[in-house]
């Protein structure tokens, strides 16, 4: 092979790399080997995962990504010098050596250096359509391995074949595996159409930062036959130890909008197949530790530190602190950070919350213009919901305000995955305070405020969670603080609420600059009254950027940053 | 009035002769209920029974408790004699049981959508209002409702409003009535109705459409712990059917590869297309006989039974428990059902679940009334029951085609011989097709288990026709050995004989 043919090989393809990806490899310190993730087409490979050795979570990593996902070459994090990698034909390489990233492809003969670009977060999910589907199988079997693997081999060869169908919820479109589409319908006129049209929403948001999606119901065809073999009845009355169990499943996959509709149904069916090679890791778990109790559900992420979807499974009734090792595990594999929860079943991504009509909108600072400080700007990481005045049927007009914030900072710890508890009400507030002593127990259905310190202490008492406190005595006195709320944005990332004269508020970002020292406020006010209309909160600026003056001069701040607790 | 009941102007010849032979008789109307309508397409009559044909059924207590009228009665054994003077003369000599028993075997010839409608009596006209034979005329209807709708074990909806055609012996007049069965008093039930006999028989376009489909059945059950264990074969076996059934009736159906809404017409007139751009597609042959559908029946897979019952107990799922055993119930079922001209997309879906739930219970029924005795499984490794395979019968001069069953070691003969007992029809061998579904073979029997836990087949040899059915048994023998090798020399002259046919065509 002419070394003419290995430049025009490299040249032809092009390497880009998940921008979290890129991001958590560059804070790797430890060294380790694994392999790269993503999606090859024929001209460009997408890296959006690694998987370490670091980690061990007991079955193929690989079965916690989602379709298609696929191995595309290796990764290494190293100190120092490192060797070319060797790879195979099209394989990448990525090299963090705490340095610089470096990456390579694999040619005819050997690995040679490739430049990479960065696929933005919004890039990734404009790409893409989430298919989701839901199916339940019975997955009981004899009490042994064998037979667990028997049952998973027969049910992955029906989920293979032709039998199995999908149709989009709500339609009369019946998509067939290895055949295409069975029954043509809406969104859907001719069967050439891209995967794109079964979005409905058109006018989506461009700017999110998951795709749009659409979702599945499986669906196995009886009238794939595959003999004419006249029913016949098998009885085994030995008796015999079974393991009943029950896959409650859901499969993300992600279908590239410019493909071709008919071969959807072969990437679904691949979805589901790796789910149920991930439950056949559980089955076998649950033979052994009877404290793995219940039915399997899988739990679907997309962390914004991931970027993509991540499929765990858990079985039902088992304690969160009882998989936290198995967690470890999968963190380690996936190279997230030890610190945060992003697997847990909180993690669970509840996708459209507008669609959820009566529910609290959530990141309702997304689409605002930008401030115009022009500093460094911090905003709260992850997902937080607008509470505020009214809601829930509940009137706490001119009282309820701290209560609120308290609750938006609450939903964040909720989305973050830190607490399955609900968002706690008035009344919960009250008693938590009332029970530590705090309060006397008539507080308990009053209108009385509460400050920063109560909400810090309601935190502490029924979630865990640790606050630091900043007290300044007039409102300018605020900006002495831009550095420590930047950092505050920086590293933990929660909502900070701030309580003043009469009224409380929840600080969600700042935007100050180190040079001038001028500093704004990104604001989400408790006091509105008004329905969940987006834009009306963000144009009478229920949500928004204030300045300095926004705080009173003369009047007392006291503000409570909730502290990430460190855990997985 | 009732609804209209139509039928062939052959069927009103066919009914005079019998008036104008002057011998009672009575027997059992098939046809289809419409919305408004009762369309007669058959008449058979009931014969009179031989021993094996009326060995007691299965006493099944979990079914809707037939009322002790309706059962044989066992003293009774001594049935008319077709030469005899014994066959009933009068309405209140006709034996309950051998009506009921005419119409549980004949229901199973008929393709879904079909059923037994009622009876036809040719009497003297006293003889037909004398109060006890009107009570005895309900009394009759009310078994051949209860046996042909508990085989379908809730999937459809059974028409209660039952015909009663009568003959007069004297005047050759074919009056008609309809009792419904829902109301309790028989005043109120009982209706004047009005027969059309037209050529084609169904009102205006008298043919059927066709649905056609196939169905792999696939069914796993793990017999729970605190289960009686003195449970009869068939009761066993209706546990595992009666979820299914439920679930049939949830099932998507699709029809020729769409999803038409249950209201649309499963066959819309074609409307005279205006001269236009599109293609045009070449108009239908009007005089098709009738026109196939291909139906497909698509399940979300889900669980027939919660995990707190799987395998008896009061945990969920994700524990290890025990179980006495477990039956499996596979195979691919060869389905037909038959709708009228005018039919709904959603009667054709009726006329399917009807086929499939009846197909896989009849089937069943049949194989448990063959066995002399029931094996003692629980002393010997897993059994393979072989329920007899379905074989479609066309001709006999009916706007439909029906069906029969052949067990191991019957031939297409036998369903000729159960069509002339059954339903009075001459039918000639080379209409019965017997390859849509076939016998399992050997190694596929074997297979049905765990991969490394052959069930070698034994036991029984093939009685044939009521002398009992396929049954294979674990635990070899030498005996084993001769009837596989029996089997598969089978196989092979049957694989022998199908080149040579084919081969001759």
């Amino acid at each position: 092979m002419s070394p003419r043919n290995v430049n025009k090989f490299n040249m032809d393809t092009r390497l880009s790399i998940l921008s979290q990806l890129a991001q958590r490899v560059r804070g790797e310190q430890e060294s380790s080997n694994g392999s790269v993730y993503g999606t090859r087409t024929r001209r460009k490979v997408l890296a959006v995962a690694v998987i370490t050795d670091a980690g061990n979570p007991g079955h193929d990593a690989s079965l916690l990504l989602p379709v298609p996902l696929v191995r595309v070459g290796s990764f290494m994090v190293c100190k120092g010098d490192h060797t070319t990698p060797t790879l195979e034909e099209g394989e990448v390489a990525i090299v963090w050596d705490q340095l610089e990233l470096h990456t390579y492809i694999g040619g005819p003969q050997d690995a040679t250096p490739i430049r990479y670009t960065i696929t933005t977060e919004e890039e990734f999910s404009n790409t893409f359509l989430l298919a989701k589907v839901s199916f339940s199988l019975d997955i009981s079997a004899k009490d042994s391995t064998s037979s667990i693997r028997n049952l998973v081999q027969s049910l992955t060869e029906q989920l293979e074949s032709s039998a199995a169908c999908f149709r989009l919820l709500y339609s009369k479109l019946v998509l067939q595996n290895n055949k295409g589409i069975l029954s043509l319908g809406k969104p859907l006129s001719d069967s050439n159409e891209p995967v794109g049209s079964l979005s409905k929403s058109g006018t989506g948001n461009k700017k999110s930062s998951t795709p749009p999606m659409a979702s599945f119901q499986f669906m196995f065809s009886r009238s794939v036959c595959p003999t004419t073999n006249a029913p016949v009845v098998r009885i085994d009355k030995r008796k015999t130890s079974i393991l009943s169990a029950l896959l409650n499943g859901e499969v993300l996959v992600y279908l590239r909008k410019t493909m071709a509709v008919s071969d959807v149904a072969n990437l679904l069916s691949r979805g589901m197949v790796r789910q149920l090679h991930l439950a056949e890791h559980w089955l076998g778990k649950q033979l052994a530790d009877t404290k793995l109790k219940g039915s399997l559900t899988p739990v679907n992420s997309v962390h914004f530190i991931v970027g993509h979807v991540v499929s765990v499974i858990y079985p039902d009734e088992t304690e969160e602190s009882y998989l936290e090792e198995y967690r470890k595990e999968v963190h380690k594999a996936l190279l997230l950070p030890l610190n945060r929860p992003m697997i847990k079943r909180g993690n669970k991504q509840t996708q459209n919350h507008a669609s959820t009509k009566s529910s609290v909108l959530t990141n309702t600072h997304v689409g605002l213009s930008s401030s115009n400080v022009n500093g460094i700007v911090r905003i709260v990481q992850g997902t937080y919901g607008y509470h505020h005045y009214m809601q829930d049927h509940f009137d706490d007009n001119k009282w309820g305000c701290a209560y609120r914030s308290l609750q938006t900072l609450v939903s964040w710890f909720k989305y973050q995955g830190y607490t399955d508890n609900p968002i706690p009400t008035h009344r919960d507030i009250q008693k938590c305070l009332a029970d530590i002593g705090d309060k006397p127990s008539s507080f308990i259905g009053s209108k009385q405020w509460i400050g920063s310190t109560e909400v810090g202490y309601v935190l502490d008492n029924m979630f865990n969670v640790g606050s630091r406190f900043i007290y300044v005595s007039s409102g300018e006195e605020l900006a002495s603080y831009g550095r420590q709320l930047t950092m505050h944005f920086e590293i933990q990332g929660t909502p900070i609420m701030i309580g003043g004269g009469v009224l409380a508020h929840t600080i969600i970002g700042v935007d100050w600059s180190d040079e001038t020292g001028d500093i704004n406020f990104l604001i989400l006010d408790p006091h509105y009254t008004g329905s969940e209309d987006l834009g009306v909160i963000q144009s009478k600026g229920w949500c928004g950027w204030k300045s300095l003056k926004f705080w009173k001069p003369g009047a007392y701040y006291n503000l409570c940053l909730p502290q990430r607790p460190h855990c997985v | 009035m009732g609804r209209l009941i139509l039928g062939d102007e052959i069927l009103q010849d066919k009914l005079t002769a019998l008036a104008k032979a002057g011998r009672f008789q009575i027997g059992l109307l098939i046809g289809q209920n419409t919305a408004d309508t009762h369309i007669i397409v058959h008449l058979a009559p009931t014969p009179v029974p031989d021993e094996g044909d009326l060995s007691s059924e299965d006493e099944d207590p979990t079914l809707p408790d037939p009322t002790s009228a309706t059962r044989p009665d066992p003293t009774s054994a001594t049935r008319p004699d077709p030469t005899s003077s014994k066959y009933p003369d009068s309405i209140p000599k006709v034996v309950d049981a051998t009506v009921t028993e005419h119409a549980r075997q004949a229901v199973r010839m008929l393709p879904g959508g079909l059923n037994l409608l009622g009876v036809y009596i040719v009497t003297t006209p006293t003889d037909f209002t004398a109060p006890p034979s009107q009570a005895k005329i309900r009394g009759v209807l009310s078994s051949i409702h209860r046996t042909t709708t508990r085989v379908l074990l809730e999937s459809c909806d059974v028409c209660t409003e039952k015909v009663v055609i009568h003959v007069c012996s004297q005047t050759f007049k074919i009056t008609c009535k309809t009792e419904d069965l829902s109301t309790t008093t028989s005043e109120a039930s009982s209706k004047v109705s009005e027969v059309k006999f037209t050529r084609g028989g169904s009102g205006g376009d008298s043919t059927f459409k066709q649905l056609s489909y196939c169905y792999n059945i696939n069914l796993n059950f793990w017999l729970p712990k605190e289960q009686q264990s003195a449970q009869s074969l068939y009761r066993t076996l209706l546990t595992l059917l009666r979820p299914w059934a439920k679930s049939v009736k949830e099932s998507l159906i699709l029809i020729d590869s769409a999803l038409p809404d249950d209201s649309d017409t499963l066959d819309p007139p074609r409307s005279k297309t205006k001269g236009g751009g599109g293609p045009q597609t070449p108009a239908p042959t009007s005089s098709a006989p009738h026109k196939v559908f291909t139906a497909e029946i698509l399940d979300a897979c889900t669980p027939l039974v919660p995990p707190s019952a799987v395998g008896g107990g009061a945990e969920g799922a994700g524990c290890v428990r025990e179980s006495m055993g477990c039956v499996k119930l596979t195979g691919s079922l060869a389905g037909l059902a038959f709708v009228h001209s005018k039919a709904t997309v959603g009667e054709s879906r009726g006329a399917v679940i009807m086929d499939l739930v009846r197909s896989v219970v009849g089937r069943w029924e049949m194989h448990c009334d063959s066995l002399v005795e029931e094996p003692l499984t629980h002393l010997q490794g897993p059994i393979i029951h072989e329920p007899p395979r379905r074989v479609f019968i066309d001709g006999g001069g009916l706007p439909v085609s029906l069906c029969d069953y052949l067990f191991p070691g019957d031939t297409p003969t036998d369903a000729c011989q159960s069509a002339k007992e059954l339903l009075g029809l001459r039918i000639q061998q080379q209409h019965v097709d017997d390859t849509l579904e076939t016998l399992a073979d050997a190694s596929d029997v074997e297979n049905i288990g765990e991969p490394g836990e052959p069930c070698e087949p034994l036991v029984n040899p093939g009685l044939g026709r009521r002398g009992g059915g396929g049954v294979r048994a674990g635990g070899g023998s030498i005996g084993g050995v001769t009837v596989t090798h029996l089997l598969a020399l089978l196989a092979i002259l049957t694989v022998m004989i199908a080149i040579g046919v084919s081969y001759f065509k």
